[in-house]
């Protein structure tokens, strides 16, 4: 199929269709995205020369990604909402803002630390959604509240939710994690530092931000080495709860420094109002955390012990795939489809997390026993949106890479831009996608390998391209108006969500073009 | 007009099933299409392909 500019744009009409159907006219990604799919599949086959059969298996690639995908969104959502129900999260938010009266430092820990820390849990929106209303309870603005919740996750989106995104950047463009991990966790650990910093200027303006600068500095640092460590180690999953436990312990620390020590004085409040609320029998803060404490250990355990991996790797799911060919000459080779070990998979492992937790909390008396069909409904109600929405944009990226468009687009931007513009460029596209589909995930799925395409026509480094389209996914997707609607949700923001999406559009493209600056610099390195 | 409205509330109605609906049926459907293509079974395969569009047609419009 020849490259001309027609033929550019054909290709492009499809991702064109969602960012109109999302951006214009407002539809939801699981609509733009079965629509742009049906526009793909027409353009495949009357431009491309894609048969029926090849579509067919296109589809049936795309839904093996999904559930590899789903299996982590869908085990996320049970044990968060597990948690929640017991009081995990209610009871993270509340103690944490009484370690320390300085606004500064409640600012970090909120807006920061403890939205990194849901976004390594849980993500899908709901850290903003928490963490938003406890900043308003210590007297920021609500506008003020999401915009700073929103940015302070951004660097953690990447390797957090189990690393959901990671693993559809690994499945996707079929690398292995140990050589994707590295130039990933380089970007975005560097991303942690403006992500908060820009929260302490959103929350206490520029005197803030000048005391506070050693102290983000210092948690960058730790957040940022800790997430490298773990995910070069082959423990991505963990990489952003665990940067953001460090980060927790160490800022616990610096906040018995004589530079935080001496403004307590709005702490007080706090004790106050759990005073008022403090009827219920108290609940062990161990017991109720260890949810997070048991995911971890078997996340630690699970990948870190061989034979126990091995043990749990032995079934798995994938299909074998004929050799395909559209009329016009592009051909994909014969072979396996994604591999999903179902008793190994980090959905496997928070599913044992989920059930081993309920136990707990029903056997504490933190679950009531019609706990059980709640929780299950609002995993139902989150899931199914979400997971509608990874089929579609799965289902149209398989389209177009199985008929050759994802390589035409991949062409077109390999000869517009040389191979020392496009590492700049790259973070934005991930951006865009993000921004787009709402999510880092999606934004994988559906330029990772016209990226990784252009990387080989440009001789770019593979892994630092697609780490900067991972990271520039992971910044994107916080101002992305999916995640608006969440954020605003639960802060009485609904109907001006225009202006928040403003805010952080503002503020959020400071770390992209920081992103974007590093990749180019890296570039020479690489 | 009034037959819209109709349809309008009805999907409002039974949103969260036809999702669900929609969804069980873009996991399934796609294995009913691999078993058909590698047993030469047209129906199985054109059945399977059916209902996947059934579901993205249901996606489309209930949104």
């Amino acid at each position: 199929m020849p490259l001309t500019l027609l033929n550019w744009l054909l290709a492009l009409t499809p991702v064109l269709a969602v960012i109109v159907l999302m951006l214009v006219f407002k539809w939801g990604g699981s609509r733009a995205g079965a629509v742009s799919w049906m526009i793909a599949v027409g353009i495949a086959m009357l431009i491309f020369g894609a048969g029926l059969e090849l579509i067919a298996y296109a589809q049936i690639k795309a839904i093996l990604l999904s559930l590899d995908v789903m299996y982590i969104i869908w085990a996320a959502l049970l044990l968060f909402n597990i948690a929640n129900e017991a009081g995990a999260i209610k009871m993270i938010g509340d103690g944490l803002p009484k370690l320390t009266g300085d606004r500064v430092m409640q600012a970090l820990l909120i807006g920061w630390l403890l939205v990194s820390f849901l976004q390594g849990m849980g993500g899908f929106g709901v850290p903003v959604a928490i963490c938003a209303p406890i900043l308003i309870g210590l007297g920021f603005g609500p506008i003020q509240s999401v915009v700073m919740a929103a940015i302070g996750h951004g660097w953690a989106v990447n390797f957090g939710s189990l690393a959901t995104s990671f693993q559809s950047l690994m499945a996707v463009t079929g690398l292995p994690g140990e050589l994707l991990a590295p130039a990933t966790a380089l970007l975005l650990g560097v991303a942690a530092f403006p992500c908060g910093a820009i929260v302490v200027y959103l929350g206490c303006g520029w005197k803030g931000l000048k005391r506070a600068l050693p102290v983000v500095m210092i948690l960058s640092v730790v957040m940022g080495s800790v997430q490298y460590i773990l995910a070069v180690n082959g423990l991505w999953t963990l990489g952003a709860t665990g940067a953001a436990i460090a980060g927790l312990v160490v800022a616990v620390f610096l906040m018995r420094l004589p530079w935080f020590k001496s403004r307590q004085s709005d702490a007080l409040s706090n004790d106050q109002a759990s005073a008022e609320t403090g009827k219920e029998k108290p609940k062990s803060f161990l017991v109720t955390v260890s949810a997070y404490i048991i995911l971890v250990v078997l996340a630690f355990m699970i990948n870190l012990i061989p034979g126990l991996k091995a043990f749990l790797s032995q079934v798995k799911l994938t299909l074998q795939f004929p050799a395909l060919r559209t009329s016009s000459g592009w051909s994909t080779e014969a072979g396996p489809g994604r591999m999903i070990s179902i008793f190994g998979h980090p959905g496997a492992i928070l599913l044992y997390t989920s059930i081993i937790a309920y136990l707990i909390y029903w056997r504490a008396g933190y679950l009531s026993p019609k706990a059980f069909g709640g929780i299950l409904k609002k995993v139902g109600r989150g899931a199914v949106n979400s997971s509608l929405g990874i089929i579609a944009m799965v289902g149209l990226a398989s389209v177009m890479m199985q008929s050759g468009m994802t390589n035409m687009l991949a062409r077109g931007l390999s000869e517009s831009f040389n191979r020392n513009a496009y590492p700049t460029i790259a973070p934005f596209i991930g951006a865009l996608g993000a921004f787009i589909t709402g999510s880092n995930n999606n934004s994988n799925v559906l330029f990772a390998v016209m990226q990784q395409e252009t990387a080989t026509l440009l001789n770019l480094s593979i892994p630092l391209i697609l780490a900067a389209q991972t990271a520039g996914g992971s910044l994107g997707s916080i101002m992305s108006p999916a995640k608006v609607i969440v954020g605003c949700s639960t802060v009485g923001l609904s109907e001006k969500e225009g202006i928040v999406m403003r805010r952080i559009l503002l503020y959020g493209i400071i770390p992209l073009i920081i992103m974007a600056v590093l990749t180019t610099l890296l570039n020479l390195v690489y | 007009m009034i037959k819209k409205t109709k349809i309008q509330l009805w999907i409002n109605k039974y949103r969260t099933r036809l999702r669900t609906g929609a969804l069980i049926l873009e996991i399934i459907a796609p294995f009913g299409i691999f078993l058909g293509l590698s047993s030469a079974n047209n129906l199985l395969s054109v059945l399977s392909g059916v209902l996947i569009l059934t579901g993205l047609i249901l996606m489309a419009v209930i949104g």
